[in-house]
């Protein structure tokens, strides 16, 4: 009995390990924390095979039944966050393929994380005129240290959120999820899009806004729902002025995991 | 429904992913300091007063940087060698945020605010350092309320013990100390360090957990519910700090993110959270015994919040 406690331990313990080391070189690891971190994931998790390996070898030790349920629970968490949201999310353009190591968008992801050379094209150029990429986290960065001023040209995108407070005062809600190192510590970030219909706008759709920095109209208290945050960061003193909004289809990684404080930014 | 379950496997998978490795180094290295440091080694660089075992404790974190996923293990073979509370006791509840990772970290989520890393820095050094006069006079040992793993596990034959040992420590003589060739010695970190992660990982898992279902379910209001008055929001935050189990090095960004609470709530949550919350409560209920186990939750508790909220007063 004992040497099948052991024995269970041990597979345990490898399938813990063999997890780690596949999402870190897979491309689906910013799903779970910030892909900077992917070789500490793998590092983790060849040692934690190598532990499989001791215990295996080691006849001695007693081993507790919470020990191995707390190694059951973890494989069991980790099946169903890969698997449940394939079972939630149609993959559409507002949300990433779940569960599937497949997406283009500029994304590497896994042991490259980090973004391909053109998806930092550092502007966009629309009617003759460049519009600066960058995100809501840094635009909100910008106007704090000053660097973002009225009349400048961004151009932000995000999954659309509306609340009624918003609707009233012709803005719509661009949103991101940002990712200092793991999901549970995501916070999101806003920007404000002054437009003119704000019910033309699906909550839940991946838009691309051009626009200019005004300062943001009056607007009621408001609380923001972005998935998988808590709360949401966004400006109180400017907005963007749409000059063109696009509804792209979105392939990439919807989430933050940097903020820059200069060109190109991490759009 | 079903959007929650997704966003609490999804979290707490992360967060034993974000934490394994730091509790497989905080094994480690409490495996290499059972087996390979003699006790003595460590009780000559402690000195003998006790505000200066308190300060090495406290700033300890700044040479070695411990996150709070490892540092319990650590901390528990350091009162196995005898190392007094004095001194492990404050590092484990400073070192998490007493560190230059840390501190930067702070400093960039609120834009080089340095009166924030300072009030962060105060609000764990002095719980931290309370504890440590508190539980400074008990023995090492009686602080502690789980038995060492048995190093038995490595084959006898290869292990030669010191003559001069004293009984009662890690091994399954009873010693502290193995004199072995390296290949024992390999094995015998190698056991203890599975064992002590399969130890404390069950606390991590079941931690991370609550921690995701609080993510999950919380309703979305509630935290709106908090920001009226300060006493309110101080507590507020310190709850929701405790429950989400958010690593030291990301919760400044998390704490920044509360736009509408006092900067006093914000240090109180990101005070709180490195040195109490539920990946941690249940580790120090199975490690300490449990009347330290509810000082090192409740001490801190009360003193952030009182701090917390006396900042607030002061207009912080």
């Amino acid at each position: 009995m004992a040497a099948l406690v052991r024995l269970v331990e041990v597979c345990l313990l490898a399938a813990m390990g063999a997890f780690m080391v596949a999402l870190a070189t897979s491309s689906g690891y910013w799903q779970y924390l910030n892909p900077r971190y992917a070789w500490l994931t793998l590092v983790a998790g060849v040692c934690v095979m190598i532990l499989g390996l001791g215990a295996l070898l080691d006849t001695r030790r007693r081993r507790k039944g919470t020990e191995l349920a707390g190694l059951a629970v973890f494989l069991g968490l980790a099946v169903a966050s890969q698997m449940l949201p394939g079972m939630l999310f149609e993959p559409g353009p507002a949300m990433p393929q779940r569960g599937g190591l497949t997406f283009g968008g500029g994304f590497t992801g896994g042991l490259e994380a980090g973004y391909e050379d053109d998806y930092f094209e550092p502007v966009e150029v629309h009617d003759g005129r460049e519009y600066v990429r960058i995100n809501a986290a840094e635009l909100i960065a910008g106007e704090s240290g000053g660097w973002v001023r009225e009349g400048d040209l961004f151009a932000v995108q995000g999954s659309v959120a509306r609340t009624p407070e918003l609707d009233r005062a012709g803005l719509v809600a661009v949103t991101r999820l940002f990712i200092s190192c793991c999901f549970a510590d995501a916070a999101g970030v806003v920007a404000l899009v002054r437009v003119d219909d704000p019910a033309s706008f699906t909550p839940g759709t991946w838009v691309r806004a051009l626009g200019r920095v005004v300062p943001i109209p009056a607007v009621e208290d408001t609380r923001i729902s972005i998935f998988g945050a808590l709360t949401a960061i966004r400006s109180d003193r400017f907005a963007l002025l749409a000059e063109n909004v696009e509804t792209p289809a979105f392939t990439g990684v919807p989430y933050l995991f940097e903020i820059r404080s200069g060109q190109p930014f991490a759009y | 429904m079903l959007e929650s379950l997704v966003v609490m496997t999804t979290a707490a998978t992360a967060i034993v992913l974000e934490a394994a490795p730091f509790l497989l180094l905080g094994s480690l290295i409490g495996s290499l300091i059972e087996v390979l440091v003699p006790e003595r080694t460590l009780l000559r660089v402690i000195p003998r007063s006790a505000s200066g075992q308190v300060a090495v404790g406290v700033f300890a974190g700044m040479l070695l940087p411990t996150c709070e996923c490892g540092i319990v293990p650590v901390v528990r073979r350091l009162l196995l060698k005898n190392v007094p509370p004095r001194v492990a006791i404050p590092y484990m509840m400073a070192a998490p945020v007493v560190n230059p990772v840390v501190i930067a970290s702070t400093l960039f989520a609120f834009q080089g605010d340095l009166s924030v890393v300072g009030l962060r820095l105060l609000l764990v050094i002095v719980p931290a350092a309370a504890l440590g006069f508190a539980l400074g006079g008990a023995s090492p040992r009686a602080v502690l309320r789980q038995q060492p793993i048995d190093l038995k596990r490595f084959d006898e034959a290869e292990a030669v013990h010191l003559p001069e040992h004293e009984h009662g420590h890690g091994c399954a003589c009873g010693c502290g100390h193995v004199q072995a060739g390296p290949f024992a010695r390999t094995r015998a970190v190698l056991f203890h360090t599975a064992a002590e992660f399969v130890s404390m990982g069950r606390f991590l898992v079941f931690g991370a957990l609550v921690a995701g279902g609080f993510k999950a379910f919380l309703p979305p209001g509630v935290l709106e519910f908090f920001v009226g008055s300060p006493m309110l929001a101080v507590g507020g935050l310190m709850l929701l700090a405790i429950a989400l189990s958010i690593c030291s090095e990301a919760d400044a960004f998390v704490a920044a993110s509360f736009a509408s609470f006092p900067v006093a709530a914000k240090v109180a949550f990101m005070a709180i959270g490195p040195m109490v919350d539920l990946k941690l409560i249940p580790l120090f209920l199975s490690v300490f015994t449990r009347r330290v186990a509810l000082a090192l939750i409740v001490v801190p508790t009360v003193t952030v919040y009182v701090m917390g909220v006396l900042l607030a007063w002061g207009g912080w």
